[in-house]
């Protein structure tokens, strides 16, 4: 079946959104990056018939398809189209090409601990910078008519830095943490536990290990507050 | 509190604590045998450490060594502001 014929007999959808299927292989390009992990996501090895037949089109016509731009979201009309390009477009890439409006910066200096390569424990002091950022609803969906909505379109998120790597990273966190204006706040909500009164954590990359007290109990999951995060924080590589 | 009555505690000497990831990643060894115990999702674990240290080890980040106790393994987690949902985060 040729491309065209396929585009005019099949309907596409992307987590519920109609698009067009050029849209949508841009969309999965930007995400994805490359077939293999499209396929991995997307289809998988035992896909219904169907499925696979989508694959081996999107297979073809990979190479030949350049990912959303920014420049590109922008232009979609469609607010809903627009937000799943700026979901493919990722945090990082958005708030680096956005210029977004930096609300607060914390710096984080403590003692913690560390282990030299035969496993025994040393002093350590920990230093880390968190940076809290906003891009404002009326740059991203200029269109929105009730403030309501512009406000609610508003994001935010924490940029920090691996203290290992010294790469950098970006978390969307809510706008109900972006709003306390404190970017320990937001780097503290993205630390969510399920146990009571933690001695301390520990942090390697995005994994976290709490160890439970004598005290501890499992509870309803919650976020930390900055005041937890920087008591509770003994280690992080 | 540790749960010693906990009868659904696997046993083992490695266990990579991201799951489906690759194997360099965030992987637990000890000398001898240590107690987990998987969420229902299998993504997220209590681990339950003995006399004998645990080590952590990740091709990009410094080592770290779990001594006695029992630990709640989870992720960082983050918003996704597009369709306002919160999941974990996994490198």
């Amino acid at each position: 079946m040729s491309l065209e014929k396929f585009k005019e007999e099949n309907q596409f959808f992307v987590e519920g959104i109609r698009v067009d299927f050029d849209s949508s292989m841009k969309y999965y390009k930007r995400l994805y990056k490359t077939y293999d992990n499209y396929f991995d996501n997307c289809i998988k090895d035992n896909a219904h018939q169907s499925m696979l037949d989508l694959a081996k089109i999107v297979e073809e016509n990979w190479d030949a398809t350049s990912e959303i731009t920014v420049a590109e979201a922008f232009a979609e009309k469609n607010i809903e189209i627009r937000r799943l390009y700026f979901k493919a477009i990722g945090v990082s890439d958005l708030f680096k090409e956005l210029e977004p409006k930096l609300i607060d910066k914390k710096v984080l200096e403590k003692e913690g601990v560390s282990w030299l390569e035969n496993g025994t424990e040393i002093p350590t002091t920990m230093r880390d910078e968190y940076e809290l950022y906003t891009i404002p609803g009326e740059k991203l969906f200029p269109e929105e008519l009730s403030s309501w909505r512009v406000a609610n379109a508003t994001i935010y998120a924490v940029r920090c830095w691996c203290s290992t790597t010294g790469r950098e990273y970006w978390i969307y966190v809510p706008n109900n943490i972006g709003q306390k204006n404190d970017a320990l706040e937001a780097i503290a909500w993205t630390v969510q536990l399920d146990i009571t009164n933690p001695e301390y954590i520990y942090r390697q990359g995005d994994v976290i290990l709490a160890k439970y007290s004598s005290h501890s109990e499992k509870c309803r999951p919650y976020h930390l507050s900055a005041e937890e995060y920087v008591k509770l924080l003994k280690a992080e590589s | 509190m540790i749960d010693n009555n906990a009868n659904h505690i696997k046993q083992s000497s490695k266990l990579q604590l991201t799951p489906g990831g690759e194997p360099q990643k965030h992987l637990m060894t000890s000398k001898s045998s240590f107690g987990y115990t998987p969420s229902e999702d299998q993504q997220q674990f209590d681990l339950y450490i003995g006399s004998t240290i645990a080590v952590i080890e990740h091709d990009e980040h410094s080592k770290m060594v779990l001594d006695k106790g029992q630990y709640r393994k989870t992720n960082q987690m983050e918003f996704d502001p597009f369709n306002n949902t919160v999941s974990y985060i996994f490198d």
